[in-house]
């Protein structure tokens, strides 16, 4: 390879290192207002670097044809990484978030050092310092989370992990299908079949059971029907 | 503010530190008993994942009642709870009253099962269960005690088989799901199931254990801080072990059952509404007309009072005892106020019935 293409490579690399720079640091800023927006430009200008630096250092420099199960691949791949840059976004906008209960639960401890007040509490110890921080914690945290805010921080969070996951899930199932081994989709068709064959199995084993019940039922009445017969004709003979 | 004695009381912390943290190095290297669920039981019946235990029974003790009880534990952490350690286990109190004590453990979902729905966890597993005793004690009729999700199961199952239950008694077990006091209720109502449950297959246990935490943050740091403080007492550190290996022994849950529970319990609410069908049977609570005792506790923030307190109006049941507790979640199956209190009033109960 000659020394142009590796600059050129390093060059993309540089580029790509200076927008996760960026990008961390916007995900710090977002624990400020209105700052969602622009972590979300930058995840998308993050994504689409490394995905075009991918295609132009593989394709352009190492002449790698963009055809068939590799580009699929490549597709799938990139799509894992801009997924997983929006859910490492979503972790640390959860947890900034999060970070401003105890923010506010500090600001409320200083104010009470600071306050001349006699009805704020007066600390002695350590440890009562401690439990009147807890007990702010607990109150500011609480009411975070019920806010709707809060409650919808925590959907987001659980929502982003799954789409992660769905991604990630697509991409195993590419490199399952060309080492030949079950895919996750084709596991869980498996499993499906399995469940419904032991469905049916149990209804069987139901129904036989019920029929074991109406054969005996039947055997108990035939026998009685019997007994009935054997003591009206040994009746019928005695009275002959 | 006191700013010397503050001062002063950090530097003696600060100067038992390295003592405590000695003490605690060698308890902690040492050999901490943490073995959790001693109580001797044997497995009568298990099919697939699910194992059907029988307590022994102690000797000495009469039985109080001639129909054993069967507990019925949540899906999510497990019934080990319920027998923590020799002197702190709710089942060895049921026990030393006089109890026939069965339980259902129904062990770790695996990928396999995520097809499974609240039709086969209650009427094939729970009724599997239940036959078995039935069968084994030649009665018509068996005792059911549930807890939490567990009570949920119980009460519609009791509602699909009123033939097959004496009597009834659920301990923190939500049937209101519209309630907004309690964050995990929220947090339900604002999920997408069906895609949570297409990508993941079965719920993940620690996705459910970190949803757990985050209901009290503070507690879940604070615990840690009080075991810091009393490392030195070799049985609270055994204890805190214990009770640390059921918080992270997190099951999967089945992904159709999360759907279900989900779906239309909490965010539909339907089996308040006697609206729930399973497998196209109608639950209908009113069909609960044996006996009801409903224990919940005044500060459970998992199952707050809203959500527990409704049943005893929606049952067709006409002897019914419902008993408030200070205590929060966990504290009705754990502590001293559970082994003192709330034991020997379930056996009461039970006795009477």
């Amino acid at each position: 390879m000659d020394t142009d293409i590796q600059d050129k490579i390093l060059e993309q690399m540089q580029r790509t290192g200076s927008l996760y720079f960026e990008w961390v640091q916007s995900i710090f800023e977002s624990g400020q207002e209105s700052s969602k927006d622009n972590w979300e430009k930058m995840v998308r200008q993050l994504s689409e670097n490394v995905f075009g630096a991918f295609h132009e250092i593989a394709g352009k420099y190492l002449k790698a044809p963009p055809l068939g199960i590799y580009r699929e691949i490549i597709q799938q791949l990139m799509e894992t990484v801009d997924v997983q840059h929006r859910f490492t976004a979503e972790i640390n906008d959860f947890f900034v978030k999060l970070s401003r209960p105890l923010g506010q639960s500090l600001k409320t401890l200083d104010q009470v050092f600071k306050s001349k007040d006699a009805s704020n509490p007066s600390f002695k110890t350590s440890q009562e310092v401690y439990d009147f921080l807890s007990k702010c914690l607990e109150k500011e945290y609480d009411a975070y989370l019920k806010s709707p805010e809060g409650v919808q921080g925590v959907a987001d969070l659980i929502h982003g992990y799954v789409a992660y996951r769905e991604k990630v899930d697509g991409v195993k199932d590419i490199w399952l299908k060309s080492l030949s081994i079950p895919t996750t989709k084709e596991m869980a068709d498996v499993y499906k079949s399995i469940y419904e064959l032991k469905k049916k199995v149990r209804t069987q084993d139901q129904r036989i059971a019920e029929k074991k019940l109406d054969m005996k039922r039947l055997s108990d009445r035939i026998k009685m029907l019997e007994s009935g017969a054997n003591v009206k004709s040994g009746k019928k003979k005695s009275d002959g | 503010m006191h700013y010397r004695e503050i001062i002063e009381s950090i530097e003696k912390d600060l100067k038992a530190l390295p003592k405590k943290l000695l003490q605690a190095s060698e308890i902690l290297a040492g050999n901490v008993d943490y073995e959790v669920a001693q109580t001797p039981a044997e497995v009568v019946y298990s099919e697939d994942k699910m194992r059907l235990l029988h307590y022994h029974r102690i000797a000495k003790k009469n039985l109080v009642h001639d129909t054993p009880v069967l507990i019925v534990y949540a899906l999510i952490n497990r019934h080990i709870m319920l027998d923590l350690e020799p002197g702190r286990s709710f089942v060895q109190n049921l026990l030393n009253e006089g109890l026939d004590v069965y339980i259902i453990d129904w062990g770790y979902p695996t990928g396999a099962d995520r097809y499974l729905t609240l039709d086969d966890y209650l009427n094939y597993y729970l009724d599997k269960a239940v036959e078995k005793i039935k069968s084994d004690h030649a009665v018509d009729k068996i005792n059911l005690m549930g807890i939490c999700m567990g009570g949920t199961f119980n009460v519609i199952y009791t509602a699909l088989h009123p033939e097959k239950v004496k009597n009834l008694i659920t301990l923190a077990t939500p049937t209101n799901f519209d309630v907004d006091e309690a964050l995990l209720f929220l947090w339900a109502k604002k999920f997408d199931v069906d895609k949570i449950v297409d990508v993941l297959g079965n719920l993940p246990g620690d996705l459910a254990n970190y949803l757990y935490l985050l209901v009290t943050p503070i507690d879940a740091i604070n615990k840690y801080v009080r075991f810091a403080d009393n490392i030195e007492n070799k049985k609270m550190v055994s204890t805190f072990l214990r009770m640390e290996k059921w918080i992270f022994d997190s099951p999967d849950m089945s992904g159709a059952v999360f759907r279900e529970y989900i779906g239309k319990l909490f965010q539909k609410n339907l089996l308040i509404k006697n609206r729930l069908r399973i497998n196209d049977q109608k639950v209908e609570l009113k069909n609960i007309r044996c006996p009801l005792l409903n224990v919940y506790g005044k500060n459970d923030y998992l199952a707050p009072p809203a959500s527990s307190k409704p049943l005893a109006e929606a049952v067709g049941s006409k002897d019914i005892q419902t008993l408030a507790v200070d205590t929060g979640h966990v504290g009705i199956f754990v502590g001293s106020r559970s082994y003192k209190t709330i034991c020997p009033k379930i056996v009461e109960w039970i006795r009477a019935r």
